[in-house]
């Protein structure tokens, strides 16, 4: 009896030994980037003297311009406090702890950490960490200097030059010039299956003027909204010396390729990613944290980590959004609640088979749609009614497309009745989660004007694809917030959700006449937001987009993390951390 | 010994099918790995790229041909989405979630062993009432439920462990603990009850037996006619249930494993779902179906151990 006893314990040792051997092969790599950060930290104050430039900096600022000619400025500058490092850089915030790490959870996992080749705009809150571009937006949405100083349009439109900053270099100590952003312009334009090369249509080249200067040559008066593009992944610079041999995937690899605030230490595609405080870098302002790492979390963990302390900053979902505020109000963590350019609603093809063919039957549902009680009904007021993704007070905010269809269920069963269509009714696609409680309300509301609307439960990557491809005519989405017009309209209407501007439909040519007429590098910029203006309106006419409200994303931090509200592309949802710190 | 191999063989029918429902299922759900990897609004034409790029056009029976031909040389393929080797992946996830097991496990033996000997030991008393009760109210817990509400309690009220996150047991075994024993409770709590029940049900029963009632007429103490007699007879039906909970533990990882950040066998299996990404998909069916097929079998041999009439 004790023999088998003895072997019955032997064998359940050697199982628990050999299960906690493979434990400690789960994060090996964790290991391994903690003696790399640890090896390759420098601190800001060495990385201000080594990277200079602060006269340059200043006297490049100053003198930004834009497409229309105003004079930029640098909303670098605009955290409260602090001490600047020289005119022209972020200020370094004061109290702020240097050698602080910051752990960040995030809604969406990286995909593809190449520039050229990255379709998710929630890849750049991975990539824009270690890729400096181009140009900047503000919150504000007006584009200011980054790595290049300043931008203009030539006479005729069909150039555009921009001048460099002096003081830049790439993580692998490459300098970075006139020759470096070639490289890069022509890797977005040229790289196989490069999702750039469609963004930068109408650029037809790019040559080196001068040692610091650049000159794109452009097509057809277009893109009037370049240096936007160039604030994106067609603006993100890569080492030359990476790209003369693209000896990694960066889709799966890292390495001493970037030019931003932080370098890679640690990738796991599809999870998470890990930097350290990139090394003589130019702005010191923008590197507050000696090590950051971000992950995709799980929304629940994501609030329980920040209310732990175990990670400093999370984004909570759509759906924690009133969770999360009521935890800030609480006092379990800091909330900041922030209203991003996007807007949930229904996309309509006007080309398609059935009753959204009908004019009379997509302006019924513009009509019949409560817009406030969605509001107040599934967001507790905090879900802002709206017709297009730019808030009020926006220079790209139309009063009159918020006015046209206000909630009138008379007038919309009176369209109905004027269609001559009976019971009319139409399937649209929506996927599981945030869209769905959208969806219901709005199929209850359209109810009581005589509109069946059948919900369609579909996977959320299919949803997109279905409508893009005709096989659905109508899907619930959210339109992707953008900083201009130019770029909304070639994502969305112009773009692949074009089904909504379907050429069946008569006025379609027209409004893409007027949108290309638009987009000319010929007009000033108040010419362009009125040319845009009359382009959006007649859209609106068409009523091919029904729009529900502009939900709040809630950031929420820990009480010593500082920045938060600073942080660039917060507007657009995939913020850019490099403004998050931590106080001492 | 014939036995376990006969049992291995017919392990090998059973990868074959498993592996293909899953390469079905996953081709009859809708869209496609080239939809998850064209990113934000992809284009028609850039769809039928990735698909040509990936074979997905191909019929189904030469794809899963394709992947059975590999993974039969034991090359279960790599990601479409990272295009790391599935393999790798496996054994970097598996060594969070079978430690997250191992504890489950040894947490839900010792709270069934305690709460079943005791309410069996006390059978229609107060204490029993209240194993009962407290058994009942563990196995209709959500574990996903259960694990929201020790983290409130014991990781954001009174911060005595972490809420989330892992640690290697070979860099710090402490931590390693730590990080997992709100976890591992929120897992083991339905099992650990169910055996508990179990326990108590079998071990009440062999208490009353005529073998225990002549121990303990020869003098035999209480704590030995439980321990060395009645227990090892009660442990048999106990086992069986432990065999299919043990294997359930790697399905209940998955919610687990999300609450808590433990980048596991159940956060891949999720993530590589979503994602259509059919080679880690099934790698994972392979391992986990060898997994369950290997444990089973562990505790059809443990039966001999407890029960001698079946080593005939």
């Amino acid at each position: 009896m004790r023999g088998r006893n003895g072997r019955w314990s032997r064998c359940f040792a050697f199982v628990i030994a050999g299960a906690l051997v493979a434990a400690s092969c789960g994060d090996d790599d964790d290991g391994d980037s903690s003696s790399g950060t640890a090896a390759e930290t420098t601190t800001p104050a060495s990385a201000a003297t080594a990277g200079g430039g602060g006269g340059a900096t200043t006297a490049a600022s100053t003198s930004a311009t834009t497409s229309s000619g105003g004079a930029g400025s640098t909303s670098a500058t605009t955290s409260s406090g602090g001490t600047a490092t020289a005119e022209g850089l972020t200020p370094i915030p004061d109290g702020v702890d240097l050698d602080a790490s910051i752990v960040m959870a995030y809604s969406v996992p990286p995909n593809n950490l190449d520039p050229a080749l990255s379709t998710q705009a929630a890849d750049n809150t991975y990539m824009y960490m270690f890729y400096d571009r181009l140009t900047e937006i503000s919150e504000d949405l007006e584009v200011v200097p980054y790595l290049a100083t300043e931008w203009a349009y030539g006479a005729d439109g069909s150039t555009f030059t921009m001048s460099l900053r002096e003081d830049a270099q790439f993580h692998d100590g490459t300098p970075f010039n006139a020759d470096a952003v070639v490289a890069n312009i022509n890797r977005s334009l040229t790289k196989q299956g490069a999702a750039t090369a469609r963004a930068l249509a109408g650029v037809t080249g790019i040559e080196k003027i001068g040692e610091y200067e650049v000159q794109f040559n452009l097509t057809g008066g277009q893109p009037s909204n370049l240096p936007v593009l160039l604030a994106g992944n067609p603006g993100a610079m890569l080492s030359p010396a990476f790209i003369a041999n693209e000896t990694i995937d960066l889709k799966t690899g890292f390495g001493d390729v970037g030019s931003g605030p932080y370098k890679v230490v640690e990738y796991n595609p599809g999870q998470s990613a890990s930097y350290v405080r990139a090394p003589n870098y130019w702005d010191p302002g923008r590197q507050l944290a000696a090590e950051f790492s971000i992950s995709f979390v799980d929304p629940a963990a994501r609030i329980n980590g920040v209310r732990t302390g175990e990670f400093d900053l999370g984004q909570s979902a759509a759906t924690d959004s009133a969770e999360a505020i009521s935890i800030g109000e609480s006092g379990g963590f800091n909330a900041y609640p922030y209203v991003i350019n996007t807007v949930y609603g229904a996309l309509f093809n006007p080309g398609s088979t059935g009753v959204l063919a009908n004019q009379q039957i997509r302006q019924a549902i513009m009509h019949g749609m409560d817009r406030d009680a969605i509001n107040e009904g599934l967001f507790e007021g905090r879900c802002e009614p709206r017709f297009q993704p730019f808030p009020e007070g926006n220079k790209y905010y139309f009063p009159e497309i918020e006015e046209r269809y206000p909630f009138d269920p008379e007038r919309a069963r009176q369209l109905v009745a004027e269609s001559g269509i009976s019971d009319p009714s139409f399937d649209i696609q929506v996927s599981p989660g945030s869209y769905e409680p959208f969806a219901q309300v709005m199929q209850a509301q359209l109810e009581d004007i005589g509109i069946t609307m059948n919900i369609i439960p579909s996977e959320t990557s299919a949803v997109p694809v279905n409508f893009i491809s005709g096989a659905s005519p109508a899907s619930y989405l959210v339109v992707l917030a953008y900083p201009d017009l130019a770029s909304l309209y070639a994502n969305w209407y112009g773009g692949p959700f074009g089904n909504m501007l379907n050429p069946a439909v008569p006025e379609a040519a027209a409004i893409r006449a007027a949108a290309a007429a638009a987009n000319s590098t010929a007009l000033s910029e108040q010419q362009q937001i009125a040319a845009w203006r009359e382009v959006y309106t007649q859209i609106q006419e068409l009523a091919v987009f029904a729009p529900g409200c502009a939900a709040p994303q809630v950031w929420m931090s820990g009480d010593d993390v500082i920045g938060v509200e600073q942080m660039p592309f917060i507007w657009q949802g995939a913020v850019v951390p490099y403004t998050i710190g931590k106080t001492g | 010994m014939k036995q376990v191999v006969r049992r291995l063989l017919l392990a090998i029918p059973m990868l074959f099918i498993v592996s293909f429902l899953v390469f079905v299922l996953v081709d009859l759900a809708p869209g496609d790995a080239a939809v998850s990897l064209a990113g934000d609004n992809p284009t028609p034409e850039r769809l039928a790229e990735i698909r040509a790029e990936l074979n997905l056009d191909d019929p189904l029976l030469t794809r899963y041909g394709r992947w059975l031909g590999d993974a039969v040389t034991g090359d279960l393929g790599s990601s479409l989405q990272t295009e790391e080797a599935v393999l790798d992946q496996i054994v970097d996830a598996a060594g969070v979630t079978i430690s997250l097991v191992i504890v489950s496990v040894i947490l839900s033996t010792l709270i069934a062993a305690v709460l079943g000997v005791i309410a069996a030991m006390r059978s229609g008393g107060v204490v029993d009432r209240i194993v009962t009760a407290v058994s009942a109210v563990a196995v209709a817990a959500p574990p996903f439920w259960l694990g929201m509400l020790l983290i409130l309690t014991f990781a954001i009220n009174r911060s005595w462990l972490p809420a989330l996150g892992y640690e290697s047991f070979t860099e710090d075994w402490w931590q390693w603990l730590r990080h997992l024993l709100l976890p591992a409770l929120a897992l083991g709590a339905l099992p650990g009850a169910e055996l508990a029940m179990q326990l108590k049900a079998s071990l009440t029963e062999e208490l009353g037996r005529d073998y225990v009632l002549t121990a303990r007429a020869r003098g035999i103490s209480g704590r030995a006619v439980v321990l060395k007699h009645a227990m090892k007879n009660a442990l048999i039906p106990v086992v069986t249930v432990f065999g299919f909970r043990l294997a359930q533990l790697f399905g209940g990882a998955v919610t687990i494993e999300a609450l808590f950040f433990l980048e596991g066998i159940g956060s891949l299996a999720v993530s590589s779902t979503f994602q259509r990404d059919v080679p880690v998909l099934l790698g994972l069916v392979v391992v986990l179906t060898l997994l369950v097929i290997l444990l089973n079998l562990l505790v059809d041999v443990s039966y001999s151990y407890f029960n001698p009439r079946t080593r005939r």
